[in-house]
């Protein structure tokens, strides 16, 4: 059973060597796996812009295609919304990670705070893509 | 003597710092969308694990077709790895769960050992994974650029 009292108290932690240095080699990995996210965010970026306007150049020099257009508008949008989205997962994995460095360093309760609070947003937002994805698969096998 | 001269320079080495209830309040969220993304990938990479199994025997019953054997030889070790790496992240969950119920700085460093085994394994897997990927990517851009010249 849980101490009730939990919630509403502070708890006192003893932070030792090992525990510091988990939390650097975490802080290392999620830095890395930011970084690379990042990259690739940015890089998906440059290629679809490149895509869209091959696209539109290829739909423009033929007849009217209103209707191709109008798809090719849409796909870009829910690839853009998409992209928006990683960009934004993986700039909180970049916080998640600087948090959890600055306090394995410094041990202050401002960093325990914004770990804890950087942590939870890049959950959430890893819970809603996996919401997504689980509709969206539940949607395809139907 | 030299025992508690050790133990004095650990104890130097030490941080004290205080779990406020907002810090526990956000890390009861993580653990709850931790243990239910791992939870979904469990059930997720178990099935797949099973469909992927089924196209690999069926592979493994045709002579001479290696390359597709080797395929799905590659899919059914992805998919095993995406269920242990599910499992890892509900452990995960669970630890930072149970550290914050329990209110005890024990098991925070239980759950900071957790937290620091998932994310190595992930960063793993990706990083082989990109690596297969650049490794199959230079094999097509010089297998073509050996048939064209």
């Amino acid at each position: 059973m849980p101490d009730p009292s939990f919630e509403k108290e502070n708890t006192d932690l003893i932070l030792t060597n090992a525990m510091k240095e988990d939390m650097r080699t975490t802080a290392r990995w999620t830095m890395a796996m930011s970084i690379v996210g990042l990259a690739f965010c940015t890089f998906a970026a440059v290629g679809l812009l490149f895509a869209f306007f091959m696209g539109y150049a290829t739909l423009r020099d033929g007849a009217s295609h209103s209707d191709s257009m109008l798809l090719l508008l849409l796909i870009l949008l829910v690839v853009v919304a998409t992209l928006f989205f990683y960009f934004f997962l993986f700039l909180t994995l970049y916080r998640y990670s600087h948090s959890l460095n600055n306090y394995a360093l410094h041990h202050t309760q401002t960093d325990l705070d914004a770990f804890s609070k950087h942590q939870k947003r890049f959950w959430q937002l890893v819970g809603v893509a996996t919401i997504a994805t689980l509709i969206l698969n539940i949607l395809g096998w139907a | 003597m030299s025992n508690n001269l050790t133990q004095d320079l650990l104890d130097d080495q030490q941080a004290h710092s205080v779990l406020s209830p907002m810090a526990k309040a956000n890390m009861l969220v993580s653990s709850t969308w931790t243990r239910f993304i791992g939870g979904v990938g469990m059930a997720g990479s178990l099935f797949s694990c099973f469909i992927v199994f089924l196209f690999l025997s069926n592979a493994l019953l045709q002579e001479g077709a290696f390359g597709v054997q080797l395929i799905w030889l590659f899919g059914f070790a992805s998919t095993f790895l995406g269920f242990y790496l599910s499992i890892q992240l509900y452990q995960y969950g669970a630890n930072l769960k149970q550290a914050i119920e329990k209110n005890d700085g024990q098991f925070f460093a239980l759950f900071l050992q957790k937290q620091k085994r998932f994310w190595r394994l992930t960063g793993l897997s990706i990083l082989i994974g990109l690596g297969l990927y650049l490794l199959l990517v230079l094999g097509i851009v010089g297998s073509s650029v050996a048939t064209t010249f």
